[in-house]
């Protein structure tokens, strides 16, 4: 305990740490995987086939090795962006590609007929996109959204291997001057999980509220 | 590019891709013998085991998974429990990998009809029987493609063994790069191993999934 006390204000720097790299990798992925997404979807093959192979390679790629290519690799070829640079690129290099298969299938999902009608009544395609394609891919995308985000979190601990001083760092540290190993990575592991649980719970009241706004609307 | 890196150190390659599938093939089983009876406690009559599979669902699911390999290969040593770095990886991974299949099997086991638990309680016939060669079978269908798409997160979990001192393909590349300082090609050749047995995994995801469509 006298350990963790000691070690406190490391603690609190290093979730406020992972917090806000958390969210500003997932705020720019999603924006990215987002346009992305409606670029293969109405740019056809020569844009979609790239985009696929790039969703390909960074889903099946360990985080891990992402991370090490970015921290390791780039410098190499010039372009050194120190461990938070680096670790921010590797996360948001991955998150774009899940974030593009999110949005992908929720651009799927929206009914061809719709997008006849718009333009059978005249709507110009920025119209339709934001008065009609987007809030509904917004309302199916949203859960898997939101379950990506709790779900990923959690990787943000493989930081700590390309010395970015994120909680499992501070925790690694503090273990070397303590003897309570398992204290220690029990409370790195809560600092985890009770982020993981506020975008859990976030991510059942969004789906929540999305439904009700537009089944109900719908409905009416 | 100097690929005589990678070329001269063809057999640290191969003995730690032959880690990574091990660590990631004990997973993959160990995981899904675990998660049965976890997600069968899930509907039992008894309060408290229902409770305590919802913990390990709710905690394992939280957790990262690099802070239980840090639990087992460094925390239990402070209780006198020294794993071998690849045994404590594998723990780690597997009790992760459980909270996830257990859910992939509960939701499974939830879309058997209940006229079927009925049926066979009417029948007399066992808890065990009705499970083992009535209800799982059906179930079967609903749990495999979460479960086998759900075989890829694992083998990418398996990198970070290497944080354990485990020289499976990542720690390998790290260990080479620090004493090559050949960053790009290495990891270069690592992602396409990855990416391989990636690919062989999807194919058994397709497999699988085929056969079980065919005995419909």
């Amino acid at each position: 305990m006298d350990v963790f006390i000691a070690q406190f204000p490391r603690f609190l720097d290093a979730t406020w740490l992972t917090i806000w790299m958390f969210v500003l990798v997932t705020t720019v992925s999603t924006l990215i995987g987002a346009t992305l997404a409606v670029l293969a979807e109405w740019a056809g093959k020569p844009v979609s086939l790239p985009l696929s192979v790039y969703s390909w390679v960074f889903r099946g790629l360990p985080e891990l090795i992402v991370l090490l290519g970015c921290y390791l690799a780039l410098p190499a070829i010039g372009l050194d962006l120190g461990s938070v640079g680096s670790a921010i690129l590797g996360f948001t290099l991955v998150g774009i590609a899940f974030q593009l298969e999110i949005f992908r299938a929720g651009l799927n999902a929206v009914d061809k007929r719709i997008l006849e009608a718009t333009r059978a009544l005249g709507m110009s395609w920025w119209l339709t996109m934001r008065r009609v394609v987007l809030p509904q891919v917004i309302r199916i995308a949203m859960p898997a959204w939101a379950t990506f985000l709790a779900g990923n979190v959690k990787i943000f601990a493989v930081a700590s291997a390309v010395a970015v001083t994120e909680v499992m760092a501070v925790t690694r540290q503090a273990i070397a001057v303590s003897d309570q190993p398992f204290f220690l990575i029990m409370v790195a592991a809560s600092i985890y999980a009770a982020i993981a649980s506020i975008l859990m719970v976030l991510e059942a009241v969004l789906s929540r509220r999305f439904s009700t706004r537009y089944g109900l609307g719908l409905r009416r | 590019m100097d690929w005589t890196v990678v070329t001269s150190n063809a057999p640290l390659f191969v003995s730690a891709t032959l880690n990574t599938v091990a660590i990631a093939a004990a997973t993959i089983v160990l995981s899904v013998v675990i998660a049965f009876p976890l997600a069968i406690m899930r509907d039992s009559r008894f309060g408290f085991l229902r409770w305590v599979s919802a913990g390990y669902s709710w905690t394992t699911r939280a957790m990262p998974t690099l802070s239980l390999l840090f639990l087992a290969y460094y925390g239990l040593p402070q209780f006198g429990i020294y794993l071998d770095p690849v045994v404590a990886a594998i723990t780690g991974l597997t009790v992760i990998a459980a909270g996830y299949n257990m859910e992939y099997i509960r939701v499974g086991l939830q879309a058997v009809p209940a006229g079927q638990y009925e049926a066979c309680r009417a029948l007399g016939i066992p808890l065990s029987i009705a499970l083992r060669r009535l209800i799982v079978p059906q179930a079967m269908r609903t749990i495999l493609p979460p479960l086998t798409s759900n075989l890829t997160l694992l083998l990418k979990g398996s990198a970070l063994a290497s944080l354990v001192a485990v020289t499976e393909l990542s720690g390998q590349a790290m260990a080479l790069i620090s004493y090559t300082y050949k960053p790009i090609e290495i990891l270069i050749a690592v992602a396409l191993i990855y990416l391989c047995l990636n690919g062989v995994l999807v194919g058994v995801q397709r497999l699988v999934e085929q056969r079980y469509r065919l005995q419909d």
